[in-house]
Formats: C-alpha cells, sequence, structure tokens
C-alpha cells in the first residue's frame, strides 16, 4: 500500500492552489 | 469497524495494480494485487493504517464527519465568486452543425441601452454581498458591425465604472477588431473554440455562407495573449475530429502559444444537450472519449502539452499530491452561476440561458423571481438526490449537471452520473502507471 498523498511543504504552494481557485472556468460545466 | 461507503477501488487500466482512493477521508493509495483481494475480500489484518486513512471506518463517526465537510463545502461556496454570465443577443455569425441553441427562439435582436443599464442595477443590488464577475456570452457575443462593437463597448465601460472583471466566450473570428475595446474593462479571459488545424476546423465552424474561420480565429488567440489577455482554448471532440488532436497540439506549440502562462485548455465534448443531432453516430460517450484520448496520448504524449486531461480526480491528485475537498455538488446554477439576456430574462446558467421555459425571472422591465424554481435549484446536490445518498462515487462525481439530468428525468432532483471509477482506472495508469508500490 503506497499513499499518494505528499506531505505539504511550502507556502508557496498554498499560495498556488488558491490562485487556481479563483481562475474561472467559463462553461462547459455540462460537459 | 467497516470499510468506509466512500471508498472508490478500482484496477489501473492496462496493469494490475489497484488503488484505493476516499474523496471523504481524502486518502490515496496504490495496492498490489494481494491487499486488493484482501480488502475485497473483507481481510484488514495486514494492511497498516486503513483506519487512520478513512478506508475502515466507524459509521457514526464517518457520518459526523461527512456532515462537517458538507457545511465546510457550503461555507466555501459562499465564499467563492459568482459568474454572471451576460447575452447581448443570440445572434452568431458562425454555422456549426452541432450548435445546442440551434432551434432556439430568440435568435433575432438587439440589446438596449435601457436593458443593460438595468443589468447592472440588478447585479449591484442582488449580489451586493458576493464577489461577482461577468462573463460576455451568445449567440457571439463579438459579432462583426459597429452597432455590436459599440454594444459590447457600452457593457465593458459599466464593467469597468463598478471595478468587475469580464470573461467573454466567443469564436474567436473578429477577436482581432475586439481587443482595443476589450482594453476598456479587466479582462479576466477569452476562451476560444478551435475544432483542429485548417480545413478540420473549416468544416465544423464555418461562416453561414460555408468560408473558412480558422486563419482568422488563429490570428485571434496570437493577439490576444500579445495584449496579456488570458486565453483558454476549447477544443470541442467528437469522432469526427478526435484524430486530428495531435496536430493541433503540435501547432498550438509551434505558434508557442503552449508555453505562455495565460494560455490553458479544455476539451469539450459535442453531445446532445436539449436536442436530438442529426448524426447522433459520431458523438462519443464520456468513457468512449477518454478512452480514445488515453490510448491516443500513448502514441502522441505532445497532447499532453496542449491538454492534460482530468480523469476525475486523477489529474488534481497527480499535479497537488492531495485529492480536492470533497465535491457535494458539481452544479453551479443558481449558486455560484446566473445568466441574464438582452431580454430581460434570468436564467440558471449557460446550459438553459435562452431555452424558451427554462425562466427563472427577469430583470427588465421589471425585477420579478421564480422563488419556487430557484429553491429547487439551489437545493440540488448529492445530499438531495436519492440516487446520490448511496453512491460511492458521490463525492467526486458531484451529481454532474442539472439541466441534462433533468432533461433525461423530467425533474432536476436526478443524477447526471459521471462515470467515476472508470475514468479513475484510466487517468491512474497515466499519471501514476509509473509509481512504484
Amino acid at each position: 500500500m503506497k499513499s499518494l498523498i505528499r506531505p505539504k511543504k511550502t507556502a508557496g504552494k498554498e499560495v498556488a492552489q488558491c490562485c487556481a481557485k479563483i481562475s474561472p472556468v467559463v462553461a462547459g460545466c455540462h460537459d | 469497524m467497516v470499510l468506509s461507503r466512500h471508498n472508490i477501488m478500482g484496477r489501473l487500466k492496462g496493469s494490475e495494480r489497484f488503488f484505493i482512493i476516499n474523496p471523504l477521508s481524502r486518502s490515496a493509495d496504490l495496492l498490489e494485487p494481494e491487499a486488493a483481494r484482501q480488502l475485497a475480500g473483507g481481510v484488514y489484518g495486514n494492511l497498516p493504517d486503513l483506519a487512520s486513512k478513512g478506508y475502515l471506518v466507524d459509521p457514526e463517526e464517518e457520518a459526523t464527519r461527512y456532515r462537517a465537510a458538507y457545511l465546510d463545502f457550503l461555507d466555501a461556496r459562499d465564499k467563492s465568486q459568482t459568474q454572471l454570465f451576460f447575452v447581448p443577443w443570440y445572434s452568431c455569425n458562425f454555422s456549426c452543425p452541432y450548435c445546442y441553441q440551434e432551434g432556439y427562439g430568440n435568435k433575432h435582436g438587439s440589446l438596449e441601452d435601457g436593458v443593460m443599464d438595468a443589468f447592472f442595477q440588478y447585479v449591484e443590488k442582488e449580489f451586493a454581498a458576493a464577489p461577482v464577475y461577468l462573463t460576455l456570452f451568445g449567440g457571439e457575443p463579438l459579432l462583426p458591425g459597429e452597432s455590436a462593437r459599440r454594444s459590447i463597448a457600452g457593457f465593458l465601460d459599466r464593467a469597468a465604472d463598478r471595478d468587475l472583471g469580464v470573461a467573454v466566450v466567443t469564436n474567436g473570428y473578429t477577436l482581432p477588431d475586439y481587443l482595443e475595446i476589450l482594453q476598456r474593462a479587466s479582462i479576466r479571459e477569452i476562451q476560444v473554440t478551435l475544432d483542429g488545424v485548417g480545413a478540420v476546423h473549416d468544416r465544423r465552424r464555418p461562416l453561414h455562407d460555408g468560408s473558412p474561420t480558422f486563419q482568422r480565429v488563429v490570428e485571434g488567440i496570437t493577439q490576444s495573449l500579445q495584449r496579456g489577455f488570458p486565453v483558454n482554448l476549447r477544443v470541442v471532440l467528437d469522432k469526427e475530429n478526435v484524430d486530428s488532436l495531435p496536430e493541433l497540439a503540435l501547432f498550438a506549440r509551434d505558434m508557442g502559444w503552449t508555453a505562455s502562462p495565460i494560455f490553458k485548455t479544455q476539451l469539450g465534448s459535442n453531445y446532445e444537450l436539449h436536442t436530438c443531432q442529426a448524426d447522433s453516430g459520431r458523438l462519443f460517450s464520456r468513457v468512449e472519449l477518454y478512452e480514445k484520448l488515453l490510448e491516443m496520448i500513448a502514441k502522441h504524449p505532445e497532447i499532453l502539452e496542449l491538454h492534460k486531461p482530468a480523469f476525475s480526480l486523477s489529474k488534481f491528485l497527480w499535479e497537488n499530491g492531495e485529492l480536492p475537498t470533497p465535491l457535494f455538488d458539481s452544479c453551479p446554477g443558481c449558486k455560484t452561476e446566473w445568466a441574464f439576456d438582452f431580454t430581460g430574462r434570468i436564467y440558471a446558467c449557460t446550459a438553459t440561458v435562452g431555452k424558451e421555459g427554462e425562466e427563472l425571472g427577469t430583470f427588465h422591465p421589471l425585477v420579478g423571481r421564480r422563488e419556487g424554481l430557484i429553491r429547487e435549484w439551489q437545493e440540488r446536490d448529492v445530499t438531495s438526490i436519492a440516487q446520490c445518498r448511496d453512491c460511492s462515487l458521490q463525492l467526486a462525481c458531484g451529481g454532474g449537471c442539472a439541466a441534462v439530468a433533468r432533461n433525461h428525468a423530467g425533474n432536476l432532483r436526478a443524477p447526471d452520473c459521471r462515470p467515476v471509477k472508470e475514468l479513475l482506472e484510466m487517468g491512474m495508469s497515466l499519471y501514476f502507471g509509473k509509481e512504484e508500490t
């Protein structure tokens, strides 16, 4: 059994994820 | 202790190895065949950490965690941005045979200043407390001609006056002519569709008179990126054009698009949203499309430079080293998405905007909302759809698209099931196939 969850490391990654969340997905949610 | 009702187990496609994922506990592991057999057979003794990872649970404790995660989901959604689509007209200069708006009424009509003012007043009043951004949608919002340009400029000026960001969904044909105007507002993103290179695109997305459009759309994308406008390239795929995807990937690389940090992509499928399509034999089911993509990626890895398919949770897990928060609802309609059109009507989303009978209210000439219908949309999630409640895939699927579900089942409280397990089997193979267990 091998976990695919990586330990959290840097604050930089958190910022990147936050940015990703506010990036709009324009249409296509019914694809 | 029992196995969690949210465990999703499957086999990596083309491999003897297995995976187990739990979207509630946000655990994910690769399993050797023997371990997978033990788990499936209810033998847990030799497997460490099953309880700490949430694969083995006390059902009551898990129900408590489920409720807490649901409240967190609602809280996060309340704080997230709401996308307000605005349709200035349903007219379009393209004649795509697969258009889902074909057959809609309201094709002709123009945007009056009074309607635009009423829209912005409605936004200011109804969404005063929420962070919102606007998205121009159609038809084709960037139609050629001075009258259309004046209307769009007026819309962008009103958005800029209120510090509202704007995204645009366009076929891209007139983009070069609109770039100056678009600079009047804060442009978040321009979505443009290319269905292939050259003749492949032109056959599927011609002007009304059959003229080609590829070169103009390509110029529009390149010039948008040069101006610093983020571009979201959408590719609509079916059996007719899917084989040309590698060529499009190489073209996007040669154009320098894929190297741009403000260039992103989405693969859309061509499907029957409201009406049957004349040539439905060319449509893929979701599983078929992604099976085809997986097969093509093995032969043409350059596709991944253009687009890395999500394959349900697989890509997120691979890119982030964690699972996303549980998805209690995948439909944003009437929650974080609304749609408005030039006739003054209000709709739930892009799938329903402009379709007769789907109106949820008006913002002009009078403001009125059909609160009962709106509540139905707002209350739809995996906790309210009976078929979702006992489904182990619910927190990865989110219940799918409400408009599609209602078209199939006749009511909103029905699922539009996503083939989560099959997608994970493909995606885990693609992204984790080389991981050692």
